[in-house]
């Protein structure tokens, strides 16, 4: 006959999940209901709640146990499944960074040789500055909203440990608050320094992905109302 | 995954397979049932299942739908119509490969 956790017993696997600071909303529901599985077939075959947690806690000890990562910087930890997916996510960022500003290099570079507009390289730089400022600003609001919500997610822990230092990173190597010498250079001689605007890109394009990180956190939030 | 790390190639394979058999299976469920298919020999650990789930969700192979049972919430994953197709693809994928094996380990020889 199947056995059900009781409303106490499943407490007790929530404060367990507490005290392994797993409360990211897209991982701890899964890892609660696969634990209490566990427990519950355990209890039909007739080992007491007890044996049974500290088998599932045996389990469970490698992926919930401190972990930090370089990716996301070691003075931050959290539970290795926790941990683990953020580096997923980060990785995944920087990848999709590096192919997106290459392609805008490469089409900046196809624009500017075929309408010959290497000596009109002020135009794109001014372009890509408002650019910066226009993402630094909507990754702030997004920071003030992510705060807001109630639920923790890896999107939002993500978020809220780099979207600061990714806001200042943009309004202080934007190219009208520090330009850098290849900018001044590129300016006066007309010829093209396609790698500070790969630079450039990087930048703008690591801002928007930074952004998607919070419509990934508002997702995983609704996914959990709906049902 | 415990036993072997020539299976670990399999396992989004294997999760495919077993939610074009079931329809919708949630993790504890695939770890059970992949168990008992094995008969105990394959056991799908935690760090692996969860993270090879995620993935295929996130390729938009399955879709995750969340229902509340026994007083808390299960997450059920389903294959997308994107990810029946895939199935089709990785089991042919994975026969090729389980063929080629058995070529290459148990080879027929001949004397032409």
């Amino acid at each position: 006959m199947k056995k059900n956790l009781n409303k106490e017993e499943l407490l007790r696997i929530e404060e367990y999940l507490d005290s392994k600071k797993l409360v990211q909303v897209d991982l701890r529901g899964e890892v609660l209901d696969h634990i209490a599985a566990g427990i519950e077939n355990n209890l039909e075959k007739g080992k007491p709640f007890e044996a049974a947690f500290i088998l599932e806690k045996q389990k469970w000890s490698e992926e919930l146990r401190g972990y930090s990562s370089i990716w996301i910087g070691l003075i931050w930890n959290g539970p290795k499944i926790m941990m683990k997916t953020c580096e997923k996510h980060i990785k995944k960022m920087y990848f999709n960074v590096l192919w997106k500003s290459a392609v805008g290099v490469i089409f900046l570079l196809l624009i500017t040789n075929i309408f010959n507009m290497k000596n009109h390289q002020d135009v794109f730089i001014r372009l890509l500055d408002g650019f910066y400022f226009v993402v630094a600003g909507i990754l702030l609001l997004s920071l003030f909203q992510i705060t807001k919500t109630k639920n923790e997610s890896t999107y939002r822990y993500l978020y809220k440990k780099n979207a600061l230092a990714m806001v200042f990173s943009l309004i202080l190597f934007s190219p009208s608050v520090m330009p850098s010498n290849y900018v001044l250079k590129a300016i006066s001689s007309g010829e093209m320094y396609w790698y500070t605007f790969f630079g450039y890109f990087m930048m703008v394009f690591m801002g928007i992905e930074f952004f998607s990180l919070y419509r990934k956190h508002v997702n995983a939030v609704k996914l959990l109302r709906i049902n | 995954m415990g036993n072997s790390k020539l299976y670990k190639g399999s396992l989004n394979t294997i999760i495919l397979k077993l939610l074009d058999e079931n329809g919708k299976m949630y993790g504890y469920e695939i770890t059970q049932r992949v168990k008992e298919l094995s008969k105990g020999d394959l056991n799908i650990t935690e760090g692996a299942l969860y993270p090879a789930l995620h993935k295929l969700e996130a390729e938009g192979l399955l879709n995750v739908e969340m229902i509340k049972v026994d007083n808390r919430l299960r997450k059920y994953y389903k294959l997308t119509e994107q990810g029946e197709k895939e199935t089709v693809n990785r089991l042919a994928e994975l026969e090729e490969f389980i063929r080629n094996m058995q070529n290459l380990v148990n080879p027929k020889w001949s004397i032409k």
